[in-house]
């Protein structure tokens, strides 16, 4: 006992750290690998929606006409008179129509409306970028259990963060850009893992600090802002009654025309509605802090009641974090930053855990076959198996009729099935001892699903092609392609290792 | 062309060169050059190596304030991954 204590307290700060970086880091890092897939493609959750909507053609930045309005006001009274709760986005750059929005379970319906001639935009029902974007912070475990493990989970990689800095500290500075693809197996893993961590760093710690904090108050329920503030949460939560006892929706019009005199040209984000009153909320697109200003006018007579700003310091606090971690304030090019920094996040855990099984590999007995055997398969099932279903959302989304009732659910449960597929066939692979293997097949679905997706767009797009603009369905199928030949290159790479192995 | 995409582009283009400076002192880099840059070539790369990154942020943060600062971080990953897979290359065509 005396000796185990003594060798126990003779280990480095470094050997333990390393202990806690790979233990930690894997048992967290597969499901914080797909946080970061999933919020990767949220940063472009509303160009994602648009792709996934091919029919749309039209689309205007001007104040929304008194008829849209009244289209608008038409749909959330019938929403409120079966008890849903409602919202309304106005148009901006990134979205220029007016949107219905309703909670539905885990996802979100939509109803489109011109902002011009106020009619209702024939648009196919789908689950859009807000799948991404909700996964990323749910995992689909509802808003409360799959917060809290989601913040437990960013937790869990600051501490990776942390130990991971204290063991490579060392090799930290001269490495940091030092790629030497043809070492020796684990060198080429360690530099890429160290590129993508080290240099992205302050990206990575931003996200996963500002994610734990903006979702604190699932931990710590009673924090100082909500004691400074009184409570601040938007209106409609309960706090005026039930939506069947709401009253006859004002003209939006004039509101609309005052929240804009209150937050400028463009400062008006969406309506909310409780069943006493109407809220304008600022664009979280205005300013780099996500303010969530609000101007609450009255449902009876549509006068102004009163105009909320919270700006105490933990309130100020709060909304920068959520600004800089939702990116919602960002221009495109920004948003690209996020993106290629989001990618080199998942690098980061994909070649993490690949670097943990190869050294568990080296060392592990028959005792440990089955173990082994199910971080393998869920490894491969995980790096590669989400994005092969990410993918597949994208491909159902153009191939299951328009007109299908479904269509939502078809697409979500299309994530999980073939994600479901992937696991399995990764499991298989590692059973039999062909793990490689397993990871060339996925990885050969995954390039072909990414290469051709902007060939299917085309085929699938072609009527309204001429009517619309290309910008955001050339930069969904310019990053899939990139991305597809990037995956294509593993693959070659998988397949030269796979035939090294059978040499030897 | 917006200030902040101007802003991207300088804190890109400075991260960039001052990485490559860093990444091409290495001595795992330099020992598989046949050419070995010189003496006084060096120490200019070792200033420049500090003294582009602060010009970013610096130029950064006087043209777009905190959205600069935002764009000097982030501009770092790319830039260095780019400069990483040229060295890279540039080893391996040498060795």
């Amino acid at each position: 006992m005396n000796t185990a204590r003594a060798v126990t307290s003779g280990l480095s700060l470094r050997t333990r750290m390393g202990w806690l970086h790979a233990w930690v880091g894997f048992v967290c890092g597969l499901l914080l690998l797909c946080i970061f897939i999933t919020g990767t493609l949220a940063v472009f959750d509303t160009e994602i929606t648009r792709w996934m909507q091919p029919e749309f053609t039209g689309g205007s930045l001007a104040r929304p006409s008194d008829a849209a309005l009244a289209r608008a006001s038409a749909l959330v009274s019938e929403q409120e008179a079966q008890h849903h709760r409602v919202s309304v986005t106005l148009p901006s750059a990134r979205d220029p129509v007016l949107r219905v929005v309703q909670p539905e379970g885990m996802d979100v319906i939509t109803t489109a409306i011109d902002p011009v001639t106020g009619e209702v935009l024939n648009l196919r029902k789908t689950v859009g970028g807000t799948l991404f974007f909700r996964f990323h912070y749910t995992l689909r475990m509802g808003r409360m259990f799959g917060v809290v493990l989601v913040e437990a989970l960013g937790i869990g990689l600051l501490v990776t963060l942390g130990s991971g800095l204290v063991i490579h500290l060392r090799a930290l500075v001269p490495n940091l850009v030092m790629f030497r693809p043809n070492g020796a197996s684990p060198r080429a893993w360690m530099d890429a893992h160290v590129i993508a961590a080290v240099l992205f760093l302050p990206f990575t710690f931003m996200v996963a600090w500002t994610g734990v904090v903006i979702h604190a108050d699932r931990i710590f329920p009673f924090t100082a802002e909500t004691r400074q503030e009184g409570g601040g949460g938007p209106p409609g939560r309960g706090q005026h009654g039930h939506h069947r006892d709401a009253l006859p929706i004002p003209a939006l019009g004039p509101i609309l025309d005052d929240a804009t005199q209150l937050f400028g040209e463009g400062g008006t984000g969406f309506l909310q509605f409780s069943p006493r009153s109407v809220s304008v909320m600022r664009s979280d697109a205005s300013t780099l802090p996500q303010t969530r200003d609000r101007a609450e006018y009255d449902r009876r007579t549509g006068k102004r009641l009163k105009v909320t700003r919270q700006r105490s310091g933990p309130a100020q606090t709060r909304q920068v974090m959520t600004g800089l971690h939702m990116a919602h304030w960002a221009p495109t090019p920004m948003r690209w930053l996020y993106f290629l920094s989001g990618i080199a996040g998942s690098v980061m855990f994909g070649t993490g855990l690949v670097m943990f099984l190869l050294k568990r590999r080296r060392t592990a007995t028959s005792r440990h076959f089955l173990a082994l055997v199910l971080a393998e398969g869920l490894t491969l099932g995980t790096v590669i198996g989400l994005p092969v279903a990410c993918a597949a959302v994208l491909w159902a989304n153009r191939l299951v009729p328009a007109s299908l009732t479904d269509r939502m659910t078809t697409e979500s449960a299309c994530l999980f099935l073939v994600w479901g597929i992937c696991v399995v066939h990764a499991l298989a692979r590692a059973l039999q001892k062909h793990v490689l293997h397993g990871w060339r097949e996925q990885a050969a679905l995954l390039a072909v699903l990414l290469c051709l997706l902007p060939a299917l767009d085309i085929a699938t797009r072609w009527q309204w092609l001429g009517q619309q603009k290309q910008w955001d369905y050339l930069g969904v199928d310019a990053a899939t392609l990139m991305l597809g030949l990037m995956v294509l290159r593993g693959c070659v790479f998988l397949g030269r290792s796979i035939k090294r192995e059978a040499v030897k | 062309m917006s200030m902040f995409a101007i802003v991207l582009a300088e804190s890109s283009l400075l991260w960039g060169v001052g990485l490559a400076c860093h990444g091409a002192l290495q001595p795992a880099w330099l020992r598989r050059q046949t050419v070995q840059p010189a003496i006084s070539l060096q120490q200019w790369m070792k200033r420049l190596r500090v003294f582009l990154p602060l010009l970013a942020l610096i130029l950064a943060v006087a043209l777009a304030g905190g959205e600069g600062l935002v764009a000097w971080i982030a501009s770092a990953g790319p830039a260095g991954v780019l400069v990483a897979l040229a060295l890279s290359a540039t080893a391996r065509k040498h060795a």
